[in-house]
């Protein structure tokens, strides 16, 4: 379980709650050339962009939920809802018991946001500078703010870091100091848009181990967009997609792979050369003198059916039986949408 | 208040990476007084006084009106950039007002360039046509009269800058602002070298409030003079913060931002 937070608390009231909202812009037509553009500028015209279009989900205390779909899905959107920087045209939202654009500033000292491609580090000062500025903005006690540094500057291995001027910072350390800062004033709700973009495996891997980590600690509820399906593998358990401002999905991780992928992904060594076959419901992915992998798709026929099959006609060593890629599932619920 | 205190120190001390940056802008300073002394010296001729101001009085002005100009903060273009861009979306989640935080930015790089500039230019026009003479205690009022210069200035820039929520650039008004402070400002020269007509209509404006009168009570200080444009000057703070405030909350209600 990544996250036990959310199963301890299901009785509880949810932490967000979004119920048929809508956010619609308004978007100015140019004409193209000289006179599109004079005209457009005596008589505009505007068209409406349904950005968000009707979506209702919550969120419990303690969850890590995925909220994924293609660029100009309504993610971005959604969540400035969420931070209340943006009014929404229609419905009802309430982030922690408040409606977030009325309560915009109160809410702000709640929550914590991370946006991998908008720092929001001092670049040309050391990392510390704007810790020190945060806890004034959110108007930390200083006692208190020292012992939450000390704590979050050794979970997150920054101690050597914290003097040194961001710009000459790698982007793995660099984000391990944006996720501090987002963290210090202790927010009880935190979304993480792309944390890891960028990033080296390692560094992903060593983010996605603080992310739990502080989920598993602090109950904190996390809202995590990412376009790295092995970030919301790793971290999710729900997954929400949305699509044209439409929730596509929403529910459990492992049931969309089962829900909308009727495939295996099915590899074999031999212990003896392999030839070709041929079977119906499987196709060969791809095969060397003593290894394959094959697709099976579980429609036409069953996985042991097939495995008895390939037993009969060789001699296995090792056989290993994977879902599909979740990136295959969600192009496929992108496609079918 | 101590939050908006705390983004000005930072912002100084961010802005200390560009020292260098800082000191070549303000060098440009040295050139442009050079030539002002020199051009005002043949103007003068043999003349002691034109308009009421010596050539001391004249270049020592101009001194002082070009540092509050060129000394405001980048506060019309980075606004813009943050609308245009949708960065606008990240400051306005944290908890702090964007206004306040575009003003405690401003304040504190104009601290760090009008010194600067003062300070260079200063040094130049004493080389050049001497000092001037100031009642030590005249200092404080001009003091104020220039932090509220500089604050109306601000308040009109931000203004500008909020604009950009409608206009897809605000360049042209900036572009237009800023000649609109040369000249009837009052930074090229003194209201009293124009037409009566036209320094009379300038002189009620609130570009002179941000250029003439404070660099006019710098180099003739007269405490009448004082009182009144102080108050103007809060006049025009109060009238472009109301201004300054119903555009950001329209804006802020109906946001559309860029990116998302």
């Amino acid at each position: 379980m990544k996250n036990q937070g959310a199963a301890m608390n299901k009785d509880s009231k949810p932490i967000i709650e979004i119920s048929n909202l809508v956010k619609v812009f308004k978007q100015k037509h140019k004409g193209t050339g000289v006179k599109g553009s004079l005209k457009s500028l005596f008589r505009p015209k505007y068209k409406e962009f349904v950005a968000v279009d009707n979506i209702s989900f919550s969120l419990n205390k303690g969850e890590i939920v995925g909220f994924i779909g293609p660029n100009g899905a309504g993610k971005s959107t959604t969540i400035k809802m969420l931070t209340g920087i943006l009014f929404p045209t229609s419905g009802s939202m309430k982030v922690l018991g408040m409606v977030p654009w009325d309560k915009r500033k109160k809410l702000a000292y709640e929550i914590g946001s991370v946006f991998g491609q908008k720092p929001q580090l001092w670049y040309h000062l050391p990392a510390i500078e704007t810790f020190n500025l945060f806890s004034k903005i959110y108007e930390l006690d200083d006692k208190k703010y020292k012992t939450r540094l000390n704590y979050l500057v050794d979970k997150f291995e920054l101690r050597e870091l914290l003097d040194i001027p961001v710009r000459k910072l790698s982007l793995g350390q660099r984000m391990r100091c944006e996720i501090v800062a987002a963290l210090l004033h202790e927010p009880k709700v935190l979304f993480l848009d792309e944390p890891t973009i960028g990033l080296d495996v390692v560094a992903k891997q060593k983010i996605r181990e603080l992310i739990i980590e502080m989920n598993k600690k602090e109950k904190v509820t996390i809202l995590l967009t990412s376009h790295d399906m092995q970030d919301i593998e790793h971290l999710c358990d729900r997954i929400i997609v949305i699509n044209h401002g439409k929730v596509i999905y929403d529910g459990d991780i492992k049931k969309m792979q089962k829900d909308y992928l009727q495939t295996k992904i099915i590899s074999v060594k031999f212990g003896s050369e392999f030839n070709s076959i041929k079977h119906i419901g499987v196709k060969t992915i791809s095969h060397n003198k003593y290894s394959a992998e094959f697709e099976l798709s579980t429609k036409d026929v069953s996985i042991q059916k097939f495995i008895s099959y390939l037993m009969e006609k060789y001699n296995i060593l090792d056989l290993t039986i994977k879902e599909s890629p979740i990136e295959e599932v969600i192009t496929k619920i992108y496609m079918e949408k | 208040m101590r939050k908006y205190l705390e983004i000005s120190k930072v912002y100084l001390r961010n802005n200390f990476a560009f020292m260098g940056d800082f000191v070549l802008k303000s060098l440009f300073v040295i050139v442009i007084m050079f030539i002002f002394a020199n051009l005002w010296t043949v103007i003068y001729g043999g003349e002691k006084i034109i308009e009421g101001f010596t050539i001391q009085m004249m270049i020592w002005y101009i001194l002082m009106a070009e540092s509050i100009i060129t000394s405001e903060s980048p506060i019309i273009k980075d606004t813009n950039k943050e609308i245009q861009n949708g960065d606008v979306a990240y400051y306005l989640n944290k908890p702090y007002s964007y206004i306040f935080y575009n003003i405690a930015k401003a304040y504190a790089h104009i601290v760090l360039a009008f010194f600067i500039t003062f300070l260079l230019g200063g040094l130049v026009v004493y080389s050049l046509v001497g000092g001037i003479s100031t009642n030590p205690l005249n200092i404080i009022f001009i003091i104020i009269s220039l932090f509220l210069a500089v604050t109306l200035n601000m308040i009109i820039s931000l203004f500008i800058g909020m604009l950009g929520f409608w206009f897809e650039d605000t360049v042209s008004l900036r572009f237009i602002y800023h000649k609109l402070l040369f000249t009837l400002g009052g930074m090229l020269m003194p209201l009293e070298i124009f037409p009566i007509w036209l320094s009379k209509i300038a002189a009620v404006l609130p570009f002179s409030f941000v250029a003439y009168f404070p660099s006019k009570l710098f180099v003739s200080f007269n405490f009448e003079l004082f009182i009144r444009t102080t108050l103007i000057q809060i006049g025009y703070i109060g009238i472009f913060g109301i201004l300054l405030y119903i555009v950001y909350k329209k804006a802020s209600r109906g946001l559309n931002i860029n990116g998302g």
